[in-house]
C-alpha cells in the first residue's frame, strides 16, 4: 500500500485534526482510526499470530492516543503509528512468551509434510493454490515462532516484506548498524530452523 | 540427511511469498466501538490527573481570600463596637510607645 493511498479522500487532514483531539475532541480519533486500521492491521497482521491481530491493533491504537502529544508532525502520521504498532507487536509477543503460549515444541510431522508438498509441487497453479492454504500459515508461524522477538521482527519487516535496512531501523527506533547484524543472524536462524524441518523429513 | 541449500532457498521463498499473500483481517466498526471506549476512558482519566491539581489550586486561593476577609472584618468590627480586641488595637494605634 503506498502512502498516497492512506491519505484520507475526504475530511480535514492529519495535521489538522491531531491538534484538535489534544485539545479535547477525543471524538475525531474516530476518524483517524477509520483512515489507518487497514494500514495498522496490515503491519500487525505480518508479526502476530492471526488470533492476535485485533488485540494487538487496539493495544497499538491506544498507545498512539496516550502518546499523541509527542507526536511531532516531522514524519508522516502512518510511520509514526507504524513505530508504535510494531513496539505493540514485539510486547505482544513478550507477554505470550512469559505466559508459555508460544509453541516451544519441536516442528511437527504435519509441518513437514507442508514443506514438502510445497516443495513437490508440479505447477505454478498448484504452488499458489499451496501457499494460501492454512497449513502454509501455520508452517510459516512455527517457523518464525522458533526465533527470538527481536530476530522474528527483524526477518519479517527485511526478508519476508522487503523493507530496507535504513527503514527498519527507522520502524523498530534501533540503529542500522544493529538491523544489519541482527538481520543477518535472524536470517541464518531462520535457515536453520527450515534446514532442521527439510533434513528431518528425509 | 542434510538438504540441499536449494531446497532450503526455496523453501524460503516460497514462506516469503505466502506472507505476503496473506490479506490482513478487516476489522470491523464493534472493533472501532471497543478502541473508541478505551481512548474516551484514557481521555477521562488524563483530564483527572491534570484537574485535581488545578482545583487544589483554586481551592486554596478561595481560602486564603475568604481567610482574608474574615481577618479584616473581625479588625474593623473590633475597632468600631470596642470588642474583646478593640484596646490592643486601639493601643497599637494611639500609644505613642508602641509607635
Amino acid at each position: 500500500m503506498s502512502e498516497a493511498d492512506l491519505r484520507p479522500a475526504a475530511g480535514p487532514p492529519d495535521e489538522e485534526i491531531i491538534p484538535r483531539i489534544l485539545a479535547g475532541e477525543v471524538d475525531l480519533f474516530e476518524e483517524l482510526i477509520a483512515r489507518y486500521k487497514q494500514h495498522v492491521s496490515r503491519i500487525v497482521a505480518g508479526h502476530v499470530r492471526r488470533d492476535m491481530i485485533e488485540e494487538v491493533a487496539h493495544d497499538a491504537f491506544v498507545r498512539a492516543y496516550i502518546s499523541l502529544s509527542t507526536y511531532s508532525f516531522r514524519v508522516p502520521f502512518e510511520h509514526w503509528l507504524a513505530r508504535i504498532a510494531l513496539r505493540s507487536c514485539y510486547d505482544a509477543w513478550r507477554t505470550a512468551a512469559s505466559r508459555k503460549e508460544v509453541s516451544l515444541g519441536g516442528l511437527e510431522d504435519e509441518h513437514q509434510q507442508s514443506a514438502e508438498r510445497l516443495l513437490a509441487a508440479e505447477s505454478e497453479e498448484r504452488f499458489d493454490q499451496l501457499l494460501r492454504q492454512r497449513e502454509t500459515a501455520e508452517l510459516l508461524e512455527t517457523a518464525l515462532g522458533k526465533l527470538s522477538h527481536e530476530n522474528r521482527m527483524v526477518v519479517t519487516l527485511v526478508h519476508l516484506e522487503g523493507h530496507s535496512v535504513r527503514e527498519t531501523a527507522e520502524r523498530l527506533g534501533w540503529s542500522t548498524i544493529n538491523v544489519k547484524v541482527r538481520a543477518h543472524r535472524a536470517r541464518r536462524q531462520l535457515r536453520e530452523v527450515l534446514e532442521k524441518l527439510l533434513g528431518d523429513a528425509v | 540427511m542434510r538438504p540441499s541449500e536449494e531446497r532450503i532457498e526455496r523453501l524460503e521463498r516460497a514462506l516469503k511469498r505466502a506472507h505476503n499473500l496473506e490479506d490482513p483481517p478487516e476489522l470491523s466498526s464493534n472493533w472501532v466501538y471497543s478502541v473508541m471506549c478505551d481512548v474516551r476512558r484514557q481521555a477521562r482519566a488524563a483530564r483527572v490527573t491534570t484537574e485535581i491539581p488545578w482545583l487544589v489550586w483554586r481551592a486554596a486561593t478561595v481560602v486564603v481570600f475568604l481567610s482574608m476577609v474574615v481577618v479584616g472584618s473581625v479588625m474593623v468590627w473590633n475597632v468600631e463596637l470596642d470588642g474583646p480586641f478593640a484596646s490592643f488595637f486601639n493601643e497599637a494605634t494611639v500609644d505613642p510607645i508602641l509607635l
